[in-house]
């Protein structure tokens, strides 16, 4: 037995750091390090509510009105609230926006808010992964419009959702497109080594009806 | 303790004999066996100075005395020896003559005491003398220069009890040592047996300067007391020490000379050496004693160096002749006497040990600065480094992978039976496990890229990945999902209807207002869950399952499976909750109109309309539940003098025949038979305004029945079954016949006991029927529209609204109305044949046949001629190029809510066959952008919609699709292609769909 107890404090000890490492990941506990939480405090979101102001909500903390840029916020998960000023209260409807911050990365919310659920613009964040070649990113793209096609500097590329479509990183045009609803236009940023994700919201086209008469 | 308890001793008691037990090493090995929780038994002569140590070690209760004079009786009936330490040297450095009485009662102690001790397999140490050893050995060397020798002196009392107890081993392999002790030094040592030594100590503490005898060359071997008792425990538990001699004492051999100096080293009172001449004459030219073996090779390992050793003793002698001495100038070198146990260190612990000891010396900054070896800590550092390195990126990431991949397993079945129970809390908890773990598993898989990386595995690599992403976005899907869906399904769940079964009474009145709401403001959750679940799809789907281990294929094809099933299922929330909350009567009472229509006398929305519902919903609760006759409610509007504009198209078919409630489904569209159905309803008194209608036949309340296995229907005295429902209907004759008026009225009364078990069913209720309703929704046998558009536009999508939508003008659509007052539809098969033609671009080409077989054997009711007006739906813009099959030849052509119509009679005699058949072409040019057949630059495109007529049977159908030769097909959607031509022979069951595109 007593030739095996080295082997096995070993062993021991290798699955105890393992299982450590397993359930407390070392970035969880780098960023709560004095110095280094700097590091993880330089992300920033900017928002801005075209044809319109609208009051920001973060993880339910107020940042006043758009536009906003808010920055040195920690990287991780934030609900984003935003409530259309309007002169007749609750016209609008508050819409949250789920959304993953990364480090040293800018988010961008640019929406146009309309009545009931009615949403025109878009939603832009970054999330980090080593695998990606180099000199390249991702792009991951849905629209709220069931089935948009989407194009990529005015080349079709597919049908939403897009997932993890690599290119070359630097600037690109996307496009939504969807019978019966407006078109979506925006400039995006594709960044070495990050997918970005892109959610696009599309104003669905007014119904006009028809009045079609009997031939009696 | 008396002698009598040691036959008493517990068996886990260890009995340890210690003979000629009454010196002070003997009792410092007492002790140490006490603390260790042994039975300590002490022989030895009763003086006073065995006295003190047994007076001492009796405070511990554990021991027992023996006088020699006792040893026989002790040793006749003690129950058990597990160690013998018959400590000889102790005995005979302490004498310095011995009789023959004395040799002979000694060899006698040392012979009964091995034998008992081997009667019970104890390990037995025999402790005798290095220093005689040594002495004795060169007097033997002296004896070969002059030939002298001495009998019964210790050195031969020390040669005969070695050699008898060699012997002893020899003859009974008794688990036997003879540890060789060196002189004993330290705190507790009064006197050191040494004479040479003791001199030496006594100088050094009491005068000013050591003399020395001759030239100081005499050889000690010296032992500290506590390393003196580890040494004898060591060598008598360890097992390998069997039968050996061992000498027990510090490595190193010590001059008197060197000594001399040792003790000057330390501040004593002599400051130098003095030589005098040797009184003893008999001095020794040359040592040239070859000691045992020393117990350093036996794992026992020297503590206390030979200073600490010499400051203790000297301590001790300071201390006996009442001198002062300074411990301060020898502070940090002293060591406890009562550490007299070693720790020893594994392998790893020698490892770790030596990476720690320059931190150990942080507190002794010189030592540490003197000591530290730079090449050590480096390469120290680089190990832990490496080491490290190898478990964060080799072994971490297998462990997480596995451990995280079974938690992230187990906690998807535990979701699963959530999801079935709609048990949200249990739900919510799985999901967020699974959500930290597939984290941890993809931050462990994320560590492994470099192994993947130098085996050229990156696609097998970015295959897995995907597969973690996916789950990664799925599991956050259903949190979101579950948060979302929280409300709707805790209503549910909570739902108890304020109607009960056999009584279509409101009794309570429970509401879900709040619940409602709820589903209101969680829409953005639900949004985002149906988002990050579309990526889930997106991501897994695109997953290469060539590209991954074989033993994960299986799993990866299923996985695929059942990420999209559940991507399809939760794809329509995000509309549903859109629209559920109002149609369910958030911010005021909704009203449904349900029609019971009997597919049996097929009519334009499925049947003829033989009762009606009319359900109110209020705050999520039915408010309101009337059902009634449609001959009576029509009774009571003939009654009323209310008279309708007959349609146009009703009055080309039937001339005279007054539009009433009964026909209000001649419009095959069912958004316009709701609107429709409005004023007949407030006609009736019934409310100014309906929010939607659904319709449901026979073959769905057959179904039903199926499913429940029968129903109790009021004046029935038996179950209504799906077996004797067509019986019972058929009962009451033809409609004009004595027993009409009871066949309406079971009709009704089913319907009533149907509607009212559905509206007063509860969540378990309906997941026994969900299968039924989903096929019968599918097959267009129950529909439903709504006025809320959201509501309306998810029921278009899903194809429940029965509305001849645009799409479905690719084809021709054909709608029957049985006029014929039987049930012919029971007994006729269709069968529809559709040839399109694609004659270039611009021009399509359509004949469309529908061969109806009338298998009725007679005209009387339910059987009979298939009395059939027949409307073909095209689109506007089409030419009808022909149309022949139909009554005289004789029909209408007209156009109506945007479709042209050709209707006629199309009546079929009982066991005959007909077909009907029109022809028609549609060109670009009349269609413009909207025209069906696409041109990109690349391929052209044509979807093919085939409508299905509500409450029809599945009727056989062929499609036949011919295009110009020189067009190469690329997606025919399953139709099989011989050359040009494209077939398919199917049943239309429900509407279908076929995209066809052809490569330019």
């Amino acid at each position: 037995m007593k030739k095996w107890k080295s082997p096995l404090i070993i062993f021991a000890l290798i699955i105890a750091l393992s299982l450590f490492l397993f359930f407390v990941p070392l970035d969880n506990i780098v960023r709560n390090l004095p110095i280094l939480k700097g590091f993880y405090e330089n992300t920033s979101l900017e928002i801005t509510t075209p044809n319109g102001k609208a009051t920001v909500k973060l993880n339910e903390k107020e940042y006043g009105e758009t536009p906003a840029t808010i920055q040195n916020l920690f990287a991780g998960e934030y609900d984003v609230e935003l409530t259309r000023t309007a002169q007749e209260e609750g016209f609008y409807k508050s819409h949250s926006f789920p959304l993953e911050l990364t480090k040293n990365t800018t988010s961008r919310i640019n929406i146009e808010i309309g009545p009931d659920n009615n949403l025109h613009g878009f939603l832009l964040y970054y999330t980090q992964d080593n695998t990606i070649s180099s000199g390249s990113g991702q792009i991951m793209v849905t629209s709220n419009a069931n089935g948009a096609k989407i194009y990529l500097d005015n080349e079709y590329l597919d049908i939403a959702p897009i997932t993890n479509l690599e290119l070359t990183k630097g600037e690109y045009t996307i496009s939504m497109t969807k019978k019966d609803y407006e078109d979506l236009t925006f400039p995006v940023l594709v960044e070495e080594g990050y997918i970005l994700n892109i959610k696009g919201y599309q104003f669905p086209v007014p119904v006009t009806f028809e009045s079609v008469q009997n031939d009696e | 303790m008396s002698k009598q308890d040691l036959t008493k001793i517990k068996g886990q008691v260890p009995v340890s004999v210690i003979v000629h037990g009454g010196n002070y090493l003997s009792y410092l090995l007492a002790k140490t066996l006490l603390e260790q929780g042994s039975h300590v038994v002490i022989i030895d002569k009763y003086t006073n100075n065995s006295k003190k140590y047994f007076n001492e070690l009796k405070k511990t209760g554990k021991v027992s005395f023996i006088d020699f004079k006792g040893l026989k009786s002790f040793y006749e009936k003690v129950a058990r020896i597990d160690y013998l330490y018959y400590m000889l040297g102790q005995k005979l450095e302490g004498n310095k003559k011995i009789d023959s009485k004395d040799f002979l009662s000694e060899t006698d102690y040392l012979n009964s005491s091995l034998n008992v001790a081997n009667k019970y397999k104890a390990k037995i140490s025999l402790i005798t003398s290095l220093k005689l050893n040594r002495e004795l050995s060169n007097i033997i060397n002296n004896q070969q220069q002059d030939g002298k020798t001495k009998p019964y002196t210790p050195l031969e009392l020390q040669r005969y009890g070695e050699n008898y107890a060699a012997e002893f081993v020899d003859k009974t392999k008794a688990n036997l040592r003879i540890v060789r002790l060196g002189t004993l030094v330290g705190k507790g040592i009064d006197k050191i047996a040494d004479n040479v030594l003791d001199k030496l100590f006594v100088d050094a503490t009491q005068k000013h300067q050591i003399e020395i005898e001759g030239e100081g060359l005499e050889i000690h071997n010296l032992i500290h007391e506590s390393d003196a008792v580890y040494g004898i425990l060591k060598l008598t538990f360890s097992n390998d020490t069997k039968g050996e001699v061992i000498s027990l004492c510090n490595k190193n051999e010590y001059s008197t000379l060197s000594l001399a100096y040792k003790l000057l080293e330390i501040d004593v009172e002599a400051k130098a050496i003095k030589f005098v001449e040797k009184e003893n004459s008999n001095t020794l030219l040359q040592d040239l004693y070859v000691p045992a073996p020393n117990a350093t090779q036996f794992g026992w390992k020297q503590n206390i160096s030979l200073e600490e050793s010499a400051i203790d003793q000297v301590s001790s002698y300071y201390e006996m002749s009442d001198k002062k001495w300074t411990l301060d100038k020898t502070e940090g070198k002293t060591k406890s006497s009562e550490d007299i146990s070693q720790k020893s260190k594994t392998k790893l612990g020698v490892f770790v040990s030596s990476i720690l000891k320059p931190f150990r010396k942080i507190s002794k900054p010189k030592e540490l600065f003197k000591e530290i070896n730079y090449i050590k800590i480096f390469t120290s550092f680089l190990l832990i480094v490496l080491s490290f390195l190898f478990v964060y990126f080799v072994i971490a990431p297998i462990v997480g992978i596995s451990l995280g991949s079974f938690i992230v397993y187990k906690e998807g079945e535990k979701l699963s039976e959530g999801i079935s129970t709609l048990d949200f809390n249990r739900i919510e908890n799985s999901s967020e496990r699974i959500s930290y773990n597939i984290d941890r598993v993809d931050s462990s898989l994320n560590r492994l890229y470099w192994g993947f990386n130098l085996l050229n595995l990156e696609d097998e690599y970015r295959n897995l990945d995907k597969i973690v992403q996916g789950t990664k976005y799925a599991s956050e899907s259903i949190t979101y999902l579950n948060l979302g869906l929280l409300p709707l399904g805790e209503y549910i769940k909570d739902f108890e209807p304020s109607i009960e079964f056999g009584n279509e009474e409101v009794v309570e009145k429970k509401e879900y207002t709040q619940y409602l709401e709820s589903m209101n403001e969680n829409k953005h959750l639900i949004t985002e869950g149906v988002y990050k679940m579309s990526l889930a799809q997106s991501l897994v789907n695109s997953v290469d399952t060539r590209k991954i281990p074989p033993f994960l294929k299986d799993f990866v094809f299923e996985y695929k499976d059942i990420i999209s099933n559940i991507d399809t299922l939760v794809g329509p929330l995000e509309q549903i909750l859109d629209f559920l909350p109002d149609i369910l009567g958030l911010d005021e009472q909704k009203r449904y109109l349900i029609l019971l229509q009997d597919d049996a006398e097929l009519r334009g929305t499925g049947g003829w309309i033989t009762s009606y519902a009319l359900v109110g919903i209020e705050g999520g609760q039915i408010v309101e539940l009337y059902i009634d006759d449609i001959s009576s409610a029509q009774a009571i509007l003939s009654l009323g003098g209310n008279s309708y504009r007959t349609p146009s198209s009703m009055v080309r078919a039937f001339q005279d025949t007054r539009y009433s409630f009964p026909l209000v489904n001649w419009d095959p569209n069912l958004q316009n038979v709701l609107l429709s159905s409005e004023q007949f309803i407030y006609d009736l008194g019934k409310g100014d305004k309906l929010d939607g209608i659904i319709t449901i036949d026979l073959t769905a309340l057959q179904r039903l029945l199926g499913q429940w296995n029968g129903i109790e229907v009021p004046g029935e005295s038996e179950l209504v079954t799906s077996e004797n429902l067509y019986p019972k209907i058929f009962e009451g004759g033809t409609p004009d016949g004595p027993n009409s008026s009871r066949k309406s009225i079971f009709l009704t009364d089913l319907f009533d006991s149907v509607t009212t078990k559905l509206f007063s069913s509860n969540f378990e209720d309906y997941k026994s029927i969900s299968d039924v309703l989903a096929q019968s929704l599918e097959e267009k046998h129950i529909q439903v529209t709504f006025k809320n558009s959201n509501a309306q536009a998810y029921a278009d999508s899903q194809e429940w609204d029965g509305n001849l939508d645009s799409e479905f003008l690719t084809t021709p659509i054909n709608i029957d109305w049985n006029w014929g007052a039987n049930k012919a539809n029971l007994y006729i098969k269709k069968n529809h044949t559709l040839t399109v033609n694609i004659e270039d671009v611009e021009t399509i080409s359509y004949t469309y046949q529908i061969a109806i077989e009338n298998s009725s054997t007679k005209e009387e009711y339910p059987q009979g001629e298939y009395i059939n007006y027949i409307r073909v739906f095209l689109p506007y813009s089409s030419k009808i190029t022909g149309i022949k099959g139909l009554e005289d030849n004789r029909y209408d052509i007209y156009e109506e809510s945007g479709y042209k119509v050709a209707g006629g009679w199309f009546n079929i005699p009982i066991k005959t066959t007909s077909t009907f058949e029109i022809k028609y072409q549609i060109q670009a040019q009349d269609f413009g952008p909207d025209f069906f057949l696409r041109e990109s630059d690349t391929r052209y495109e044509l979807d093919l919609n085939i409508y299905k007529q509500p409450g029809s049977k599945k009727d056989a159908y062929n499609l036949s699709v011919i295009y110009p030769e020189d067009w190469t097909i690329e997606n025919s959607e399953g139709l099989t292609r011989i050359e040009n031509n494209l077939n398919k022979r199917f049943e239309l069951s429900s509407d279908q769909h076929f995209y066809i595109s052809w490569k330019k």
